[in-house]
């Protein structure tokens, strides 16, 4: 768990596979390699699912990645557990919405560019902010609730000067005088 | 704080943490040593804690778990004599960076709901047996525990004084675990988390903030004695002998972090890392014999412990790296081989706990 931006190229000679897959839906978009690519003589990219990808490894919310990934169409779940065991490539896995963007030599390495330096001219807070929230859709639990809301409090509070302020409780702790507070409640 | 912090330890490094191991009960010490902390500008008094502290106290739980699957019940106890834990350190928490301040707590977290879910993930119960003040992040500590035992004293009581005292929350779990774990009646939590002395005695067993509360003569007796019936009824199978998670082979440098299986290369100018990891050479181990006899240098456990050291590394030590690319490289046949291998043999104790490592580092 971390507050970064997280990509997952699958290129030709990858071997997402199982436990590995598992990568590709933790991050927030995948791209993978379609066709030959020039030059490139590693066997070509494939995607390939195990019984693990169904309840082995859940996420905090108690799902699994994919029921988080496909929970407004769960039917999508189903198809993709028809498909364990194939090394499924591009087109296949597209079709299956296992990943984001199927990319063919042509576009690869331009689409791959463009995509991180726009991720890294963003603002890292609107990007933490951002990802924590589209990366945990569904049902709350208590990790969730831990994760999710009392830390995302307490990290605000950890920027307000009635806390970590020079007249706040953090510094004056340990002085014999109380944090002066802004009284302001918002 | 330029400093490269380092999540690998080992029990010959500990500063701030016993453990005494008697058949399936362990008895975990925090004994913090005040002038141990990992930066300067701060003394880690009454059994408070910094990031460090909580490294070896995660390491403790990795060990519990893979060095000795005999243990059934844990015990969390206080090495000092009239505190059991003072929380996190509040020098520490006013002089750190905000980010430093994020991370922490994050660590402190992780290492809380790791031990919390080890009952239900390997039958290994953690419980507190709480003598002296329990405060703030010290009754985060119990609370994640999965039973609480309190001494009947003057002096021990339970507390969440964050919000009264400094202006924050018991953000390790704290305020959550109160209502959706222990379920505390909504207004007693209000009081509770509003009050700097926190509650003692029978109050604590009727707000059910602990477990039990224990007469002081009979407390250490009591506690041994809970912990081995709960050790008794554990579900957990009987194990012998577990592995040895030996130092992993890593190279810190400029441009990046080296593993056997993992490679991260970091570039600043465009705030990317990249992080690749390699699929197995070697076939499946074809037994669990074998499996066991690989030890930390089986495939499956080797990656995801240097998967997991390499996020720590790069969400620690480099905070400007705001985009991290994942990339794999490797025969996937053999990768499933080696993971059906796992999930044939769940049973295994050993193949169990690695598939619980790869749900905790996913």
């Amino acid at each position: 768990m971390t507050s970064r931006s997280l990509a997952a190229l699958v290129e030709h000679g990858s071997c997402y596979a199982g436990v590995l897959a598992e990568i590709l839906f933790a991050v927030d978009r995948s791209y993978m390699m379609e066709d030959e690519f020039e030059g490139d003589n590693r066997p070509t990219a494939t995607v390939t699912l195990s019984e693990s990808n169904f309840g082995r490894y859940p996420m905090g919310n108690d799902l699994t990645r994919l029921e988080t990934r496909f929970l407004g169409e769960p039917e999508s779940v189903d198809k993709a557990k028809a498909a364990i065991g194939e090394a499924l490539e591009a087109e296949e896995a597209d079709e299956l919405g296992l990943v984001t963007m199927i990319l063919d030599d042509i576009d690869w390495d331009d689409e791959i560019r463009i995509f991180m330096e726009e991720r890294a001219s963003f603002s890292p807070d609107a990007m933490t902010g951002m990802e924590a929230n589209l990366r945990f859709a569904g049902p709350e639990t208590m990790e969730t609730r831990i994760f999710g809301r009392l830390t995302a409090w307490q990290n605000w509070i950890f920027n307000r000067p009635n806390a970590v302020g020079e007249d706040g409780a953090l510094q004056r702790y340990g002085t014999g005088v109380r944090g002066e507070y802004n009284m302001e409640r918002v | 704080m330029t400093k490269v912090i380092d999540f690998q330890t080992d029990p010959s490094k500990y500063h701030h943490w016993k453990v005494e191991y008697d058949g399936p009960v362990a008895t975990v010490y925090m004994d913090v040593d005040e002038n141990a902390g990992l930066f300067d500008g701060y003394k880690l008094k009454l059994n408070s804690y910094d990031l460090g502290v909580d490294i070896e106290l995660s390491d403790v739980v990795q060990r519990m778990r893979f060095e000795h699957p005999e243990v059934k019940t844990v015990v969390m106890k206080s090495g000092k004599e009239q505190v059991f834990c003072a929380g996190a350190n509040i020098r520490m928490l006013g002089g750190a960076a905000h980010s430093h301040k994020v991370n922490f707590c994050k660590f402190t977290n992780e290492t809380r709901n790791t031990f919390e879910a080890a009952e239900a993930d390997s039958g290994q119960k953690w419980i507190a047996a709480v003598k002296g003040a329990c405060a703030g992040g010290g009754y985060e500590l119990a609370l994640a525990c999965n039973h609480i035992m309190l001494t009947d004293d003057s002096t021990s009581s339970v507390a969440l004084p964050e919000v009264p005292l400094l202006a924050v929350l018991p953000g390790t779990g704290g305020l959550t675990r109160v209502t959706d774990k222990r379920k505390v009646r909504r207004d007693r939590a209000d009081i509770f988390c509003s009050i700097e002395e926190g509650v003692k005695g029978k109050r604590a067993v009727d707000w059910r903030l602990v477990d039990e509360v224990i007469p002081n003569s009979k407390f250490d007796e009591t506690v041994d004695e809970r912990a081995r019936e709960f050790a008794a009824n554990s579900t957990k199978a009987d194990v012998e002998k577990g592995i040895k998670l030996t130092p992993l082979n890593r190279t810190i440098d400029d441009k990046g972090v080296h593993y056997d299986l993992v490679e991260v290369e970091v570039d600043r100018d465009a705030r990317k890392a990249t992080i690749t990891l390699a699929g197995p050479e070697a076939d499946a181990p074809s037994s669990t014999d074998e499996l066991f006899a690989q030890g930390a240098d089986g495939y499956m456990l080797k990656l995801a412990r240097e998967l997991d050291d390499a996020i720590l590394h790069m969400r620690l030590n480099e905070m400007e790296i705001g985009l991290w690319v994942f990339r794999t490289q490797g025969d996937p046949e053999k990768v499933v081989e080696h993971e059906n291998m796992l999930l044939a043999n769940e049973d295994f104790w050993l193949a169990g706990e690695i598939l619980q490592y790869w749900k905790r580092v996913l």
